[in-house]
């Protein structure tokens, strides 16, 4: 009989397992709550569906842009990988992973290996903080990913893999108020890289890639404001995110009379350009540290 | 002993409902089968990120509108895939959001099509692409279920070297 119950266990643990397929930890408990719960207002129609949604660009993507724009490679100021396991709260480590993502996409398309490595530990650890381990768990991506670091054209091509993967795991799971804030953490890391790595040479070219990617500002608030996710202890980034955006929206020169943007031509003043550098890395500085 | 045997059920239960929602949600939806698909049409742009817009019919007419960021001086293509859908929409294409008294509609398709492609022209550069799903009312045969589906769209960008390779095509296998 001990020995029937105990096989009759091991199924019983093994299935309950196999069901909760990649997930791990607390957050994924959470998780399967609410697909449950969604299930059950899906066949009743009761799943208030957004009107519209935002897509954000990817953090590669913020990466490649600025790089295609002239913005080199500055040694040292990326985010510290060490401080990932600091980080406590979802939202605080949402914003990270999104930090840590944007300063991989960096190192990695600026071939900088051993960076890269570091980096991906800390983008790896904090997945698992927000749920989103089994993207990196599938199909070996962490072992490839680690294995390939030298290999520039491998490593981009894996990158990409796991963007792919974050996407499906987001759709799978209708986690689209989390990959805002993530989004907040990178665009917010994007545009600290773009501005502190800028020179005479790329100056006028990066500075319409910060342009563009302020006007990009806007849909990332209202997206951010769009969910009921509870944001409570990230408030203050909030402010802050709007506070650039404000300022971004006083400066009118920049527009013509019907407001809108020539992002080819659009030229910033130093002056304008210095103090939303300020206020970015002031808002860098609140995410990060720990 | 009685207590354990509980668990193992409560075990099995909750097993149960958490694999078959996850089940349910990809057979209304074959992302992965639509993500292979997309990806070979994206060929030779890169990829930057995949939505996933779940399309329930309800008894009324209803609108569903999504926005991508373009990149001012650079080529974007937007591949859909609409083969998860149990009826037809229309998704139009705008070139601002629906408060925009002056917007213009750019494009339009068919979702009976299954996948489509479209690329926002690069002389006339926009910040914002927006997409309009129309949605017909309909209802199920039972009456009480909503018919549900997904259109998946995949997003990618030219690359620098674009240019030097003009003319040369793609190739891959089927």
């Amino acid at each position: 009989m001990k020995k029937l119950l105990s096989v009759f266990l091991l199924i019983a643990f093994t299935f309950a397992f196999y069901a909760c397929g990649e997930s791990t930890g607390e957050s994924n408990e959470n998780l399967k709550d609410k697909l449950q719960q969604e299930m059950l207002m899906e066949e009743s129609g009761e799943l208030p569906e957004p009107e519209h949604s935002f897509y954000l660009p990817s953090a590669l993507q913020i990466g490649t842009i600025f790089k295609r724009s002239g913005l080199g490679y500055m040694e040292g100021i990326t985010a510290n990988p060490e401080n990932a396991s600091k980080y406590v709260g979802k939202n605080t480590q949402l914003l990270n992973f999104g930090v840590f993502s944007a300063d991989l996409a960096y190192t990695i398309l600026n071939s900088q290996s051993q960076n890269s490595k570091s980096l991906l530990v800390a983008v790896k650890e904090l997945s698992e903080g927000i749920g989103f381990g089994s993207v990196f768990n599938q199909n070996g991506l962490y072992d490839r990913f680690e294995s390939n670091l030298g290999n520039q054209d491998s490593i981009l091509n894996l990158l990409v893999e796991i963007q792919e993967n974050t996407d499906v795991f987001v759709s799978e799971n209708d986690l689209r108020a989390e990959t805002y804030v993530i989004f907040g953490g990178a665009w917010v890391e994007g545009m600290y890289l773009g501005s502190k790595a800028f020179n005479k040479e790329n100056k006028a070219k990066i500075s319409k890639r910060l342009v563009e990617q302020l006007n990009i500002l806007g849909n990332l608030i209202s997206a951010l404001e769009s969910t009921d996710r509870n944001m409570e202890d990230i408030s203050e980034v909030m402010t802050g995110l709007k506070g650039i955006y404000d300022y971004f929206n006083q400066i009118d020169y920049i527009r013509d009379e019907n407001g809108s943007i020539d992002f080819a031509k659009v030229v910033i003043e130093d002056k304008e350009l210095d103090e939303i550098s300020s206020k970015i890395a002031e808002l860098r500085t609140l995410i990060t540290e720990v | 002993m009685r207590n354990l045997i509980i668990l193992s059920l409560a075990f099995i239960a909750f097993g149960f409902v958490a694999a078959t929602s996850k089940q349910e949600r990809r057979t209304t939806c074959d992302v992965e089968d639509a993500k292979v698909k997309l990806k070979k049409e994206l060929v030779p742009y890169r990829y930057t990120n995949m939505s996933v817009q779940r399309i329930f019919f309800r008894r009324y007419n209803q609108k569903k509108s999504v926005s991508f960021p373009l990149m001012f001086d650079t080529k974007h293509r937007f591949v859909f895939n609409t083969e998860n859908l149990p009826q037809n929409i229309k998704v139009k294409v705008y070139s601002d959001n629906e408060f925009v008294k002056k917007r213009q509609e750019l494009a339009s398709f068919n979702s009976e099509d299954g996948q489509f492609t479209y690329e926002p022209d690069i002389s006339q550069p926009l910040p914002y692409i927006y997409f309009e799903f129309l949605i017909p009312a309909s209802i199920a045969e039972d009456t009480r279920s909503i018919p549900k589906g997904c259109v998946v769209i995949m997003v990618g960008y030219e690359d620098e070297y674009a240019e030097e390779f003009e003319g040369m095509g793609t190739s891959g296998t089927e």
